[in-house]
């Protein structure tokens, strides 16, 4: 019997201003679904909340991860705070685990490696995570917008800071 | 069903029940220790005991409880019930790692179906959905493609394979356990290693 028991899922979710990237972990190294889903719609949120309803539902996670805002000084718009409380909310409802972590939570986490900038997080994750090696974007100029992928490695980096923490707290006790 | 609450159960409705038959009792009688199976009490500790594996493989959803030494005879609520695990499995469990692998490698679902002799994608995603069990050459070809045997590719497929014909070895094991012919208990021992692989490979589940 090679599963016989439900794996336990992690999802890390990661908003953008065009929609929002996930990560379903099985495990600090095993990516099981992962993807960035545009929403060019006028009711962004509202769209956003059935689509990860949609995976919820399908996945089952036990836990959700995502962003402190609320930790420090964090510049998200609005929309994407209200759209933080109301997954908070959602979690509530389906009973998942709700952890958050602040950018500097994530920082901390990858200062080990030597990786500080969202790039250098993205490449050690990338290193980590061969399946996500592919979709590592370039490295940004100035003048230019963050690539849609970027999100893709915020969630991954939300989800492995999760592991990280879990881990060392695991280790203490 | 609302009286065996699914709160105080833990990991226990996980167990294939005749793992937990074999770690209890050995193959012929079972008992399910749970913090939640009396309907009186439903917090109180107490045993739940199966008559025996025949009666048990054959109305898998029937039970004696036994609370306190007085025997009540009951009907498995669904979560108990090992007919409904492979259900259950089908709700809960991920389907397969097709999906997993392809996009690991950064193949779309044509190119695949391609590489498989589908005419279609639609052939791909509907085995990544779990809507189509693939046929053994299909699995094969997958496996040689990604390089992971379809044990691990399909693990509720497996699982469900494992859990019918476990259910039939027990019932067979029953029929032969008592016969003195050495064909016999040839068989014996091939169904206790079958028994034993399965809970060892439920010990350390391998996985994409």
């Amino acid at each position: 019997m090679t599963r016989n028991t439900s794996p336990s899922f992690v999802l890390a979710l990661y908003p953008t201003s065009h929609g929002f990237a996930f990560v379903l972990f099985e495990g600090p190294d095993a990516p099981f679904d992962w993807g960035v889903k545009e929403v060019r719609e006028k009711r962004k949120n509202a769209k956003v909340l059935d689509d990860v309803k949609a995976l919820i539902e399908l996945y089952h996670p036990e836990v959700l991860v995502m962003e402190d805002t609320d930790k420090g000084k964090i510049h998200r718009a609005a929309r994407i705070r209200r759209l933080y409380r109301m997954l908070r909310h959602l979690a509530s409802t389906e009973e998942i685990d709700v952890h958050r972590f602040a950018r500097a939570d994530i920082r901390a986490c990858f200062a080990s490696v030597g990786a500080v900038t969202k790039y250098e997080i993205a490449k050690a994750i990338a290193t980590q995570i061969p399946a996500f090696a592919h979709r590592l974007p370039r490295v940004r100029k100035l003048w230019m917008s963050e690539d849609p992928r970027q999100g893709l490695f915020d969630a991954a980096a939300l989800g492995l800071t999760y592991y990280a923490t879990k881990n060392a707290n695991e280790t203490v006790t | 069903m609302s009286q065996w609450g699914h709160g105080d159960l833990g990991d226990f409705r996980q167990v294939p029940w005749y793992l937990r038959m074999l770690q209890k009792q050995g193959p012929s009688s079972a008992i399910i220790e749970s913090a939640d199976t009396s309907p009186q009490s439903p917090k109180s500790p107490c045993p739940l005991t199966f008559q025996n594996a025949t009666d048990l493989a054959r109305f898998p959803h029937y039970a004696i409880l036994n609370i306190s030494g007085t025997m009540y005879p009951t009907i498995l609520p669904d979560f108990l019930n090992p007919r409904n695990e492979a259900e259950r499995m089908k709700t809960k469990m991920p389907r397969n790692y097709v999906r997993t692998q392809r996009r690991r490698w950064a193949f779309t679902q044509k190119e695949v179906a391609d590489l498989l002799g589908f005419e279609s994608r639609t052939c791909i995603s509907r085995i990544e959905q779990g809507k189509r069990v693939p046929t053994l050459e299909s699995a094969l070809a997958l496996e040689v493609l990604f390089g992971e045997p379809p044990k691990s590719l399909f693990p509720h497929v497996y699982a469900e394979a494992e859990e019918v014909l476990m259910q039939r070895a027990a019932i067979l094991y029953e029929g032969l356990i008592n016969t003195t012919s050495p064909r016999e208990k040839r068989k014996c021992e091939l169904l206790e290693l079958a028994l034993k692989r399965a809970t060892v490979s439920s010990a350390h589940p391998q996985g994409v």
